[in-house]
C-alpha cells in the first residue's frame, strides 16, 4: 500500500510540483492551498505525513500542525519555510509541547525525497508496535 | 599781585578802567577784535594826547585799527611817531626778535622792549612823561598753543617793570581758552596782570544790577556747564568701556567673526576665526577675501548676494587653512551701507567642518546598510520562486527526452542549489523583528548548534558549549538565532576538517563603557585566521572573501542584531602559522531598548 502525503502550501505551483515529484516516487498525494483546506482534505485523505508552509494567509502552518497533531496522533508532520519568523514560531509551539521538524526552503527534491522515505519509516514502525 | 586798579562806576555808561598808573599790568579779554581796537585807541589816546609816549606791540590789522581810531579822535598819530612818543610794533617781528629755540629770552626781552620804553620816554622830552604799552605777543604765543611760553612773557614784562616805569595792557582773545583745559591757563594769565578786564559782554553793563544779574546768569551757566562737562565725561567712560567689552565679546566669541571692505579686502577678524584657519592676523588681516576662498564661484556668488543688499543666512562655503586644509563653514553676513554706498560687510562664521564630515560618513553608511537591507529582503522573496524552479527542474530531468537535455537540466539544478545556498546561508532567519521573548542565549546557541548538526558531522568538526548559567535577557529570539547561526557558521568554514569551535557562556558585565550587567558568549576556532587588512571591514556590507558562497551580509547582520541590543561584538584573530585562531566576542546587556518592545508572540504574515 502505497503511503498518503497531503501537502499544503499556499504557493501553488510549489505545491503542485511536490506532489508530482511524490508521485513519481510512489506516493500517493493531496493538495490543499491554505491550512483550513488541509485541515479539511485530512479528514478525507488520512494522510501519513504532511508536509506544510509555515507562512501562509490565515492560519498558519504550525497552528493546524498542533491541530491535526491532537487528532491525528499517528501523522507525522514536516514543516518547510523560507521565512524568517518561522524559528520563533517552531520554538514556541516547542515550549508548549509540539515539536515539529522544519526544512528550510528551497528543499532541493532529493533531500526532501531521502527525509520523506526516513520519516515514513519511523510512522510505520511505530504504527506496528501499536 | 596785589590790585590797586580802582574802577569808576558812573550811574550809567561803561565803567572807565584807571590803569594807567606806573607799574599797573592789567590784561584785556575780547571776542571782537573792533571792541578792542575801540580800548586800546582810547588807552593810549588819553597818554598820547596828554603829551606822553604810548607803545603798541601787535598784528598788522590791529595797529592800523587802533591808529585810525586814534586820528579820528583828533590825535596827530603821524606826528606823534615821527618824533618818537608813538612806537607801532609788529608783534611777529618783535617776537621773533626777544626769542630764542621758540621761547622768550629774559636779556633779549629785556634789552630790546626796554630799549624801546626808554626812546619813548626820552622822545617826550620830559623826565617823568608815562609810558603806556599795549602788547599782543602773549596772545600770538597763545593762539600757537604755546601757553607756557606766554605765561613766561607775562612775567618777563613785570621783571621790565622793576626797571623801568610804564603801563601796560596784554589783550587775548575770548576764543583761546574755550577749549577745555584752558582752565589753569587763564588763571595762570590772570594771576600775572594786577588788572583784568573783563570782554565787551560785560564792560558794555551800564549798572551794578545789570551785572549782579549777568554774574549770576554766567554762575548759573557754569555750574551748568561743569555739570554738563562731569555726566558728558561719565557719558564718554562708559562709552569707552562699553567699547572696550563690546570688542572683547567680539574678540573672544566663538563663532568667526570679521569685516570686509568694500574693496573685499579684511580689515578685521577676530580670535576664533584666526585659530579656525591657523593664520596670524597679518598674514590675514588686509588680505583679499577671495584668496581664502576654495572656490571661486561660491565667492563670487556670496559677494553678489551681498551688492544685492541681501541678509545671507547659513551660506556654505569653504575656506583654505595655512596648512592648505579646507573647513567648511555657514555665513552669516549683510553690508553697511551708508548713503546708498557700500561701506563694509560684517561676516560670522561656524565651522560646520565635522559636522558635514559625519553627515557623508552617516549617508555613506546608511546608503550600505540600506543596500544590505534590500539584499536581505530580496533573499527572502527568492526562496519561494527558488523552490518551485528546483522542483520543475527536478520534474522535467525526469521527463528528459534525450541525454544532453537531461545533462543539462542537471547543471541548471547545482546552478540553483548554489543561489539556495547563498540565500540560505547567512539570512536564513534575518527579519527586523519587533517581538521579544526572555530566554537564555546559552539555549539559543545550543539550538544553532542542534541545526547545524550534520554540517559539524560532516566535517568532523567538535564543537563545545560550556555555561548554562546565564541569565535571562529580553531579546528578539529570531536575530539572536540569526547572530549565533551566523558566528557559528563562519566558525565552521574557517576550521579545518577536524578542528574544534569552543562556545563559552556566561553572566558578564560590559567592558568599555558602561559596566552593565549581561551575558557574554565568545565562540573560538582553530581557522585560519583574519588577515589584519581584513579586520576593519569585517562589517562592512557585501564585505566577503568567500567570492563562491558568500553574500557578504552575514557579519553586517550581525553587527545590526547586536547594536539593536545595544550590545558589543569583536574579534580577535591572528593568522600566525601553528596558532591561528579567531576568537568573536558578543555582549548582550540585561536591559536594552530591545525591552520596551511589544512582547506579544509573534503573528503569522
Amino acid at each position: 500500500m502505497a503511503h498518503r502525503i497531503l501537502i499544503v502550501d499556499d504557493e501553488r505551483r510549489i505545491a503542485d510540483t511536490s506532489a508530482l515529484i511524490l508521485q513519481a516516487h510512489g506516493y500517493q498525494t493531496a493538495v490543499a492551498y491554505d491550512a483550513e483546506n488541509g485541515i479539511a482534505r485530512c479528514h478525507e485523505f488520512h494522510p501519513h505525513l504532511i508536509l506544510t508552509d509555515v507562512v501562509m494567509p490565515g492560519m498558519s502552518g504550525i497552528e493546524m500542525a498542533v491541530a491535526l497533531g491532537r487528532e491525528f496522533p499517528g501523522c507525522a508532520i514536516l514543516l518547510i519555510s523560507g521565512q524568517a519568523a518561522t524559528a520563533d514560531m517552531l520554538e514556541m509551539a516547542r515550549q508548549q509541547g509540539h515539536t515539529f521538524e522544519l526544512l528550510a526552503k528551497p528543499v532541493h527534491p532529493t533531500v526532501l525525497l531521502k527525509r520523506v522515505a526516513q520519516i515514513l519509516k519511523v510512522v510505520d514502525a511505530v504504527a506496528t508496535t501499536k | 599781585m596785589s590790585s590797586n586798579i580802582s574802577v569808576t562806576s558812573p550811574i550809567s555808561g561803561p565803567p572807565v578802567w584807571n590803569d594807567l598808573e606806573p607799574g599797573s599790568h592789567s590784561v584785556q579779554f575780547y571776542r571782537k577784535d573792533e571792541f578792542l581796537a575801540e580800548e586800546v585807541s582810547r588807552f593810549l589816546g588819553s597818554v598820547l594826547g596828554a603829551g606822553d609816549a604810548a607803545i603798541v606791540i601787535a598784528t598788522k590789522a590791529h595797529r592800523e585799527q587802533v591808529s585810525r581810531l586814534m586820528k579820528m579822535r583828533g590825535l596827530d598819530v603821524v606826528r606823534a611817531a615821527r618824533q618818537g612818543r608813538y612806537v607801532s610794533l609788529d608783534a611777529a617781528d618783535t617776537l621773533a626778535k626777544i626769542s630764542t629755540g621758540g621761547w622768550p629770552d629774559a636779556t633779549r626781552f629785556i634789552a630790546v622792549i626796554g630799549e624801546v620804553i626808554a626812546s619813548a620816554r626820552a622822545a617826550t622830552l620830559r623826565a617823568d612823561a608815562r609810558v603806556a604799552a599795549f602788547g599782543e605777543m602773549v596772545a600770538m604765543l597763545s593762539a600757537e598753543g604755546k601757553s607756557e611760553a606766554a605765561v613766561l612773557l607775562e612775567h618777563l614784562w613785570n621783571d621790565l617793570a622793576r626797571i623801568h616805569s610804564f603801563s601796560l595792557r596784554c589783550a587775548y582773545p575770548l576764543s583761546i581758552f574755550s577749549r577745555s583745559g584752558q582752565g589753569s591757563t587763564f588763571e595762570k594769565i590772570c594771576a600775572a596782570h594786577t588788572h583784568v578786564i573783563p570782554s565787551e559782554h560785560i564792560t558794555v553793563l551800564t549798572s551794578d544790577d545789570e551785572r549782579l544779574r549777568t554774574i549770576s546768569h554766567l554762575e548759573q551757566k557754569a555750574e551748568a556747564l561743569d555739570a554738563e562737562i562731569s555726566e558728558r565725561k561719565k557719558t564718554e567712560l562708559t562709552l569707552m568701556r562699553r567699547e572696550a567689552e563690546f570688542a572683547d565679546l567680539l574678540e573672544n566669541a566663538v563663532v568667526g567673526v570679521q569685516q570686509v571692505g568694500a574693496d573685499q579686502r579684511i580689515l578685521w577678524a577676530n580670535r576664533h576665526l584666526l585659530g579656525l584657519l591657523g593664520y596670524s592676523a597679518g598674514d590675514y588681516v588686509g588680505r583679499q577675501l577671495s584668496e581664502f576662498h576654495a572656490k571661486r564661484e561660491i565667492f563670487e556668488n556670496f559677494w553678489q548676494r551681498l551688492m544685492n543688499r541681501e541678509n545671507i543666512c547659513d551660506f556654505p562655503a569653504e575656506l583654505r587653512c595655512k596648512d592648505g586644509s579646507i573647513k567648511h563653514v555657514l555665513i552669516h553676513s549683510n553690508g553697511l551701507w551708508e548713503n546708498g554706498r557700500f561701506v563694509r560687510t560684517r561676516c560670522f562664521l561656524r565651522d560646520v567642518t565635522e559636522h558635514r564630515q559625519m553627515e557623508l560618513a552617516l549617508i555613506q553608511s546608511e546608503k550600505l546598510a540600506s543596500v544590505g537591507r534590500l539584499a536581505a529582503t530580496v533573499a527572502h522573496e527568492i526562496n519561494n520562486p527558488l523552490a518551485s524552479v528546483m522542483n520543475l527542474v527536478y520534474l522535467a530531468r525526469d521527463e528528459a527526452a534525450s541525454h544532453a537535455s537531461s545533462k543539462y537540466l542537471g547543471e541548471a539544478q547545482e546552478e540553483l542549489e548554489r543561489i539556495a545556498h547563498l540565500t540560505k546561508q547567512t539570512l536564513g532567519f534575518y527579519r527586523s523583528e519587533t517581538a521579544t521573548a526572555r530566554l537564555r542565549l546559552s539555549s539559543i546557541v545550543r539550538s544553532v548548534a542542534g541545526m547545524l548538526g550534520p554540517k559539524l558531522s560532516n566535517k568532523r568538526v567538535h564543537l563545545t558549549i560550556e555555561g548554562n548559567d546565564d541569565p535571562e535577557i529580553l531579546t528578539a529570539p529570531g536575530e539572536i538565532r540569526q547572530l549565533f547561526s551566523n558566528l557559528l557558521s563562519n566558525s565552521l568554514d574557517a576550521v579545518d576538517a577536524g578542528g574544534v569551535i569552543r562556545v563559552r557562556i556566561c553572566q558578564a558585565l560590559e567592558w568599555s563603557n558602561s559596566g552593565a550587567p549581561g551575558t557574554r558568549v565568545s565562540i573560538a576556532d582553530c581557522g585560519c585566521g583574519i588577515p589584519p587588512e581584513n579586520q576593519a571591514r569585517l562589517f562592512e556590507p557585501f564585505f566577503t572573501t568567500k567570492k563562491e558562497t558568500g553574500t557578504g551580509l552575514g557579519l553586517w547582520v550581525c553587527k545590526r542584531i547586536v547594536e539593536k541590543h545595544q550590545g558589543t561584538i569583536h574579534f580577535r584573530s591572528t593568522t600566525t602559522p601553528g596558532r591561528s585562531g579567531t576568537v568573536v566576542s558578543v555582549f548582550l546587556p540585561l536591559a536594552s531598548e530591545v525591552a520596551e518592545a511589544s512582547i506579544a508572540p509573534p503573528r503569522a504574515a
